[in-house]
């Protein structure tokens, strides 16, 4: 956590203040330095100047000029001697901080930079739709019942394409886990934190209790999340984490949201170094199909996971807490507890993925879904020593990509 | 072969082989889809219905894409079914209902 400047305007560290921002009364100018784009305070330099062998002084000057290299080179000049570097007087933030208790162990959303990536955006519930197709959310009596779904303003029920109703009920405990990565309650008091901090949420069931879904019921699931998202004039994003094999159904799905402008991302899969099914494959043939592996908290790409070129990118995907329902399902025949749990998959990975697009949508509405792939990509923090087709390009930087 | 034991949406599901590869899907549901531009052709339709053999199901009705969703009986051959559809001018393509999985 950085120490330093809270913004003097209010609450937000969001940054959307329309009027000037000032720090102790100097207006803060953005400014590139070094090849990055910071906020500075206008005028005010710092400057390291050698005083006797080995020791450095530091003063605070004042110049006319502009906040870049020209500038520094002015105020250099105005310096006097035994100038050894200077600077602008760059601000720092605090980094938002959720009050989730299980904030802690979240070493997910630590690597990929989470809190910085929330000083730049939590998100929107109005322009963006982020569509979980799995096998469901916590819910009883058609009620969600998990405590850290608690804002169910924020969750539109999709069909359950299992049973044919409209309830999307987790009886196998995978998509509870899935959700909570992407859109637990966070900043609520209560378990762990999601990282789309806001946003609204598509829940549909098409995968059943064993884990299995079909064409079908993907199919399905896509076009109704489609509609929603077209209804609210919402952009959408899917997280799918289910794989199998090529088929001219699924890429007719694929097409259709590529059509939508919607971004798809997919678990690459768990088949231990075997080749990547799809639609994950389908990363190499459709802009919009993000595939995603799996890193471990030494930034190891993981075993289990299954390889190849149609790898984009790696989040963390090991060891990851999220909300498991508040009722028994299959997931508990497994070993696993009641509400929380740690699991470990390419499906774990997937959903910070998803998340990090719908931040993305949020802060630069206009990018295609192409754009937020590219973004996504571009942005990564590469890992030269790992095997690409475990990694792809890199882990993603929220932060980074939030920029 | 039959894997009795394994169901989805209260279906068996089976194991069958596709370009090489073994994969499982829906026994004996058919995914048909008809070409661009006779998605709402009801003549098209209708001959597509045809070479289903009797008391097939439909299970999901033409769509707005033109897409389809049929049951066959235990007794009729998937492969046979399939390999009859492809044949059809006004198809685009015929496949099983392939299950994936988390």
């Amino acid at each position: 956590m950085a120490e330093g400047y809270r913004n003097p305007e209010g609450e937000s560290l969001n940054y959307v203040v329309q009027k000037p921002r000032t720090f102790q009364g100097h207006r803060i100018v953005k400014t590139v330095w070094e090849g990055q784009s910071v906020d500075a305070v206008e005028g005010l330099w710092l400057v390291g100047r050698t005083v006797t062998a080995g020791r450095i002084e530091i003063e605070l000057i004042r110049s006319k000029g502009p906040m870049d290299p020209s500038g520094a080179a002015q105020a250099a000049k105005s310096a006097g001697g035994g100038v050894k570097w200077i600077e602008p007087v760059m601000l720092d933030f605090i980094a938002a901080y959720p009050n989730d208790p299980f904030f802690e162990q979240q070493w997910a959303l630590d690597a990929i930079h989470a809190q910085q990536a929330w000083d730049h955006c939590k998100g929107d519930p109005e322009t963006t739709l982020l569509a979980v197709l799995d096998t469901g959310m916590p819910l009883q009596r058609g009620v969600i019942s998990h405590p850290d779904f608690d804002d169910s303003k924020r969750f539109i029920f999709g069909r359950n394409w299992i049973d044919g109703d409209d309830e999307p009920m987790d009886d196998n405990g995978h998509g509870s886990h899935v959700l909570g990565i992407a859109a637990a309650g966070t900043d609520n008091r209560t378990g762990v934190a999601g990282l789309l901090w806001r946003g609204s949420v598509f829940v549909s069931k098409t995968t059943d209790s064993h884990g299995q879904s079909s064409a079908v019921t993907l199919r399905q699931g896509v076009r109704q999340a489609i509609a929603a998202a077209k209804e609210r004039k919402a952009r959408l994003v899917i997280n799918y984490s289910a794989r199998g094999p090529r088929s001219h159904t699924k890429q007719a799905i694929i097409e259709e949201a590529l059509a939508a402008d919607a971004v798809v991302v997919t678990a690459a899969g768990n088949n231990a170094g075997q080749e990547i099914d799809y639609p994950a494959a389908y990363s190499v043939e459709f802009p919009n199909v993000i595939a995603v592996g799996a890193v471990d908290q030494n930034l190891h790409g993981a075993a289990f996971s299954s390889a190849g070129h149609q790898m984009t990118v790696a989040a963390p995907g090991v060891d990851i807490l999220s909300t498991l329902p508040n009722y028994l399902v299959r997931a508990n025949t497994e070993g696993f507890h009641l509400k929380y749990d740690l699991m470990s998959g390419t499906s774990m990975a997937a959903p910070l993925v998803s998340a990090l697009a719908c931040l993305i949508l949020a802060k630069f509405p206009h990018f295609s879904a192409e754009e937020v792939r590219d973004r996504i990509v571009e942005t990564v923090h590469k890992l030269p020593k790992e095997n690409p087709y475990y990694v792809g390009k890199g882990l993603i930087d929220a932060e980074q990509a939030l920029r | 072969m039959k894997q009795a034991a394994r169901k989805f949406r209260n279906a068996p599901v089976r194991s069958t082989w596709i370009n090489g590869k073994q994969v499982s899907c829906v026994d004996n549901e058919v995914i048909v889809q008809l070409k661009r531009g006779l998605a709402q052709d009801a003549e098209a339709q209708a001959s597509v219905l045809r070479e289903f053999p009797n008391d097939s199901e439909v299970k999901q009705d033409f769509d707005d894409t033109g897409m389809a969703v049929i049951a066959l009986p235990e007794s009729a051959n998937l492969h046979t079914v399939l390999e009859r559809l492809s044949r059809q001018a006004s198809v685009d393509y015929a496949e099983p209902n392939l299950l994936d999985t988390i």
